[in-house]
């Protein structure tokens, strides 16, 4: 056990922190439609990979640095810290190109990963459809032979960031009947006829989901990921990564409860004095702290494991569960303490205080995206417990 | 002892339910809130006279009282409808003017039937701390009401200025260059708001209202939130075991899954404990029981938080569809997360209870 950073990766926090702090501020805010967000966002990416900032962990023959995964780790630290942008590249440099990596052929490295570390490429994921949610295994897309490739046809829905996306990673039926075997695992160019984008409207306003129909989209031969049929084993790999993007990082709790504490310092209670001496507020902070704390602490786990080449412990099907709820009670508190104040229409908010309802509202999404709270809870009961399905 | 309601108070609550459904439907809601004007639905609270349930008849009103208003705050809740006019209106400004010898008659009289007054407080705190932020000089009040419900389309406003241990009661028109509403925009758009601001405002002091009075006006405010979000609850708890009953995952509704089961079942413990909280209080505040106000601040701790926590397992339960816009889980669920904070939120009436129970 040692929990200092290395030498070497002591060296590398501080150049990175001295990067961010002159390069950070010279950006402007963020826009609030995810569109122009994206075009906002691009050329921040850009500057990321030519400053060798992108990518870290992976290998350096497809635009990667070939660090170790806690530097990355410490990178994305360093990102929180100095409010660098959201990752709007979340679903290719976090799910697809990590599965490509492990599951493409030499061909596709080289053709797709470089252009989503460069941002030129944003990616989205295909997978789940109205008749396959938590079952996934139940989807219906079809993908039958033709010519050089494949012909797809069928309905996806829940798509988030499709609207902006140039790929999509796509599972779709090449089989007969068999629920898991007869799925295989596509990269599905997303400009082409054969694909139209409907935007969903989410709960709060926003279309940040959509649904895609497929109807007769083409892909061409050397786009299939894995064995011809062997995509179910592709996709639980995905799901692995989705699963370690949301509990190690998607959200980071530390910055989350840094605000919470400045928002009681600057509040009053009802009766006049400061929050901060209010018994319930000390417990109830104290206690997201010790949550906050334990969370951070387990992703450390979660990295020091990958970054030796283990596969991932027990710990890392815990994660999501320990940190979807913790997102959620640190926002509802934070609104709380804002009051019904709280409650008003986002874009009319102050943005710190919107910031507290948006995330509100994501972390409830999240406990739904990726496997719901239930299903990760029936997966650590049966593969981590060995629990029998019911 | 009896704690069921009677045969009068059923066909009542029938009524407004079948009322609501004809008149006030999702489909109907939506398109209100899409047009960002909610006045059809005050036509309809005055057609069919909700205004006046749990008004005397003498007053004008319809008779019956905390149960009635309760009951009807519960369907208002089942079906989401806008119901600000009625818990501004009847239950708070009328609510707070009844309390005062010819203070309901001298609304009335002003009203002539026509505008509506509205109680003029932060709609954050409970409503008997009053209208903290004004002065009163000479008969002209000053200062600034944020987040009024109800406040834009309000044609006189009721002022309640702390003073001493009670508040009194100013009556101001709207309409004069010296009220200014600006309208606030709630994510729960079936609900207005809007903060108000006094500048030399003319207003007439129609009486004032001591600790206790004050205390019981507010509780009724609490009861009626409080009622509504049971209503709310009841209808996600509806909805989801409709859904899941038809939503099929691994070839079998996904319903018969436990932890599914579960969910819902605790759902319902947490409704049931609110409608006997809702109830209680209800009957203990009309037969002015010494203990009504406590228990109208027990139910708006509980019922509101137990309608927020079904509205997340709703929308658990509901998985993806429960997260857009097109379902009506979220019109439901934006409410009940307002009505945590609605008239006080459940730390503050918690905060009041441990004053009562003498804990040091
Ligand atoms: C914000 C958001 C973004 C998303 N983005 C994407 C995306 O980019 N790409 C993509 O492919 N998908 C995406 N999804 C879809 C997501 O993966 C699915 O919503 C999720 O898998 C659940 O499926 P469902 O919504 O159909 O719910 P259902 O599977 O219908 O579940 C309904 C309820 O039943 C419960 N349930 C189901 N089966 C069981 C069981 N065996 N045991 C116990 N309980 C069970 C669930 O927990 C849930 O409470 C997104 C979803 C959200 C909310």
């Amino acid at each position: 056990m040692d929990f200092r950073d290395a030498a070497e990766d002591a060296a590398f926090r501080e150049t990175v922190r001295a990067w961010l702090e002159s390069e950070v501020p010279r950006l402007g805010p963020a826009p609030d439609k995810l569109e122009e967000r994206v075009e906002w966002w691009r050329p921040w990416q850009r500057r990321l990979y030519e400053a060798g900032y992108a990518g870290l962990a992976w290998p350096r023959e497809y635009g990667g640095r070939g660090a170790s995964v806690l530097q990355q780790a410490i990178f994305y630290e360093e990102c929180d810290r100095a409010g660098a942008p959201d990752r709007l590249d979340v679903i290719g440099a976090g799910f697809a190109g990590p599965t490509l990596i492990e599951h493409g052929t030499a061909a596709q490295k080289t053709r797709f990963l470089d252009r989503i570390l460069t941002g030129e490429d944003l990616w989205c994921q295909l997978f789940s459809e109205p008749g396959a949610g938590s079952d996934l295994a139940a989807l219906a897309t079809r993908a039958t032979p033709d010519g050089d490739g494949w012909r797809i046809d069928g309905q996806k829905v829940w798509t988030s960031a499709a609207q902006v996306a140039e790929y999509a990673i796509l599972l779709a039926r090449t089989g007969e009947g068999e629920r898991h075997r007869g799925i295989s695992f596509f990269i599905l160019p997303m400009r082409q006829p054969g694909v139209d984008v409907r935007p969903l409207r989410q709960m709060l306003g926003g279309a940040e989901f959509n649904e895609v129909f497929l109807d007769g989209a083409h892909v061409p031969g050397d786009l299939l990921v894995g064995q011809l049929g062997g995509g179910w084993k592709v996709a639980m790999s995905t799901l692995g990564y989705e699963r370690a993007a949301i509990a190690t990082g998607r959200v980071n709790t530390l910055r989350l409860l840094d605000e919470l504490i400045a928002l009681v310092r600057d509040t009053r209670g009802a009766d006049g004095l400061p929050l901060g001496q209010d018994a319930f507020v000390r417990q109830r902070l104290a206690e997201l702290y010790t949550r906050m704390t334990l969370q951070r602490l387990t992703g450390k786990r979660i990295l020091s494991t990958l970054a030796e080449g283990g596969a991932p412990g027990p710990e890392a099907s815990t994660a999501k569960l320990f940190t979807t709820p913790l997102v959620e009670e640190i926002c509802d508190f934070a609104l709380s303490v804002i009051g019904i104040e709280g409650q008003e229409e986002p874009a009319d908010m102050d943005p710190a205080r919107a910031k507290w309802l948006r995330l509100a509202y994501q972390a409830r999404g999240t406990s739904i995206a990726g496997g719901t709270t239930f299903i990760q809870r029936n997966i650590l009961a049966e593969r981590v417990l060995g629990m029998p399905r019911d | 002892m009896r704690f069921a309601f009677n045969e009068e108070q059923e066909m009542l609550r029938d009524a407004i339910r079948v009322a609501l459904q004809r008149e006030a439907g999702l489909d109907k809601i939506r398109r209100w809130v899409d047009a960002a004007d909610l006045s059809p639905f005050d036509a309809c609270a005055v057609g069919n006279a909700w205004v006046g349930i749990g008004v005397a008849e003498e007053l004008g009103g319809q008779g019956g009282g905390r149960v009635e208003q309760a009951l009807m705050f519960e369907e208002l809740g089942r079906a989401v409808a806008p119901s600000g006019v009625l818990l501004a209106g009847a239950g708070g400004a009328l609510g707070f003017a009844v309390r005062l010898p010819g203070g309901a008659e001298f609304l009335r009289e002003v009203l002539d039937g026509e505008g509506t007054g509205v109680l003029c407080v932060p709609a954050g705190r409970p409503a008997d701390e009053g209208a903290l932020q004004v002065q009163v000089a000479g008969g002209r009040l000053s200062g600034v009401i944020p987040m009024v419900l109800e406040a834009p389309g309000a044609s006189h406003l009721l002022v309640p200025l702390p003073s001493g241990d009670g508040l009194d009661l100013w009556l101001v028109p709207d309409g004069g260059s010296d009220v200014d509403i600006k309208p606030r925009r709630m994510i729960d758009r079936t609900r207005r708001f809007g903060d108000v601001r006094l500048q030399q405002a003319k207003g007439i002091r129609i009486g004032r209202l001591d600790r206790g009075a004050a205390q019981d006006a507010n509780a009724v405010i609490a009861l009626l939130v409080a009622a509504e979000s049971l209503g709310l609850a009841r209808r996600m708890l509806d909805m989801t075991v409709e859904y899941v009953g038809q939503r099929v995952q691994f070839g079998v509704p996904v319903a018969s899954f436990q932890a599914v089961k579960h969910a819902a079942a605790e759902a319902l413990v947490d409704i049931e404990a609110a409608h006997s909280g809702v109830y209680y209080a209800a009957w203990a505040l009309q037969e002015g029981q010494a203990d009504g106000v406590l228990h109208a601040w027990i139910a708006k701790a509980f019922a509101t938080e137990a309608a927020v926590r079904t509205a997340d397992r709703a929308l658990l339960l509901h998985g993806a569809i429960g997260y857009t816009w097109e379902h009506d889980l979220q019109l439901f669920y934006k409410r009940a997360k307002l009505n945590l904070e609605l008239f006080g939120s459940p730390r503050s009436y918690r905060e009041r209870m441990a004053e009562v129970l003498a804990l040091h």
